[in-house]
């Protein structure tokens, strides 16, 4: 018995093409990314701003006032501590239950307290926040600033916090898909032909030679 | 394309996002003292970024750089 295999090739439905292709619904995503770059600034100014408080603890050392059994106290913070008092809570250190529902997850978070990773990964977090929201909101690399954004908030609810992270992973899911368009209102609109992808390099690294002169055209040749 | 035409186009890029890039942090550590704080936060970065939109498209047009744009 012979089995022939027939290729056959699925193509995008006509809309979906066009939603996530078409430069001019780039103005419909363009809302969505500012929506989504808002939220991460936020999150993230709040977390590196030399001019807040919120900072300490954060990238910054400093003592900060805080309430405990009604009474004020000054309590100093290490740049990385909040990171810190997140991931115990999480692997529920001190006796709390663990808010990480799998093993492996839990595994890998005890691992980075035991190594005290808070120290340089708050920088990653606080920055990167802070830089996902800036690339969304002027829409340069936007689908790779989506794409950080995601595993952000991936990681935030493996870690037990739902919050506003499944509507920003939500939205961060279409960002991704409608990476071609979604920057159009922004900087991609310019920087997206000029650097192109990694398998479509872009203008820029197209080097254009001077044109040859012009032959002389062998006697007697042409009509 | 040649490398200061590279350079002139980025250079223009730069020079008109960066300008809203830091207003856009200006306006999110003011926004406590904003009307509406998020609503209002949202609607000036909206403005800010169309405005610099349009104005990057007029600066490349009247320095004839090709923008086109075929993401298909």
């Amino acid at each position: 018995m012979r089995i022939v295999v027939q290729r056959q090739r699925f193509e995008d439905p006509g809309f979906v093409k066009q939603i996530f292709g078409n430069p001019v619904f780039g103005f419909g995503w363009f809302f969505l990314r500012l929506y989504l770059g808002l939220q991460w600034l936020q999150a993230g100014w709040h977390k590196v701003s030399p001019f807040s408080d919120d900072s300490i603890g954060w990238v910054r050392d400093g003592t900060v006032t805080v309430v405990r059994n009604g009474q004020q106290q000054e309590v100093f913070y290490n740049a990385g501590d909040r990171l810190l008092g997140f991931w115990k809570a999480a692997v529920g250190a001190g006796g709390q239950p663990p808010r990480i529902t799998f093993e492996w997850y839990r595994d890998f978070i005890q691992f980075m307290i035991d190594h005290r990773w808070n120290g340089w990964f708050t920088y990653l977090i606080a920055y990167g926040e802070f830089l996902v929201g800036i690339a969304l909101i002027v829409g340069a690399f936007t689908g790779i600033a989506a794409f950080a954004g995601a595993f952000m908030n991936l990681n935030f609810m493996l870690a037990g916090t739902a919050s506003t992270n499944p509507v920003l992973f939500t939205a961060a899911i279409f960002i991704i898909l409608a990476w071609k368009t979604a920057g159009y209102v922004g900087v991609d609109r310019w920087l997206l032909p000029l650097l192109g992808t990694p398998w479509q390099p872009g203008r820029i690294f197209h080097h254009v030679e001077a044109k040859p002169a012009a032959r002389p055209k062998p006697k007697g040749a042409g009509a | 394309m040649t490398l200061a035409k590279r350079v002139q186009e980025l250079l223009v890029l730069a020079l008109t996002w960066i300008p809203v890039a830091t207003l856009s942090v200006f306006v999110v550590e003011k926004l406590d003292e904003l009307p509406g704080e998020d609503f209002t936060a949202y609607g000036i970065l909206a403005v800010l970024v169309l405005a610099a939109f349009v104005a990057t498209e007029y600066i490349l047009e009247a320095l004839k750089f090709d923008t086109s744009y075929e993401p298909e």
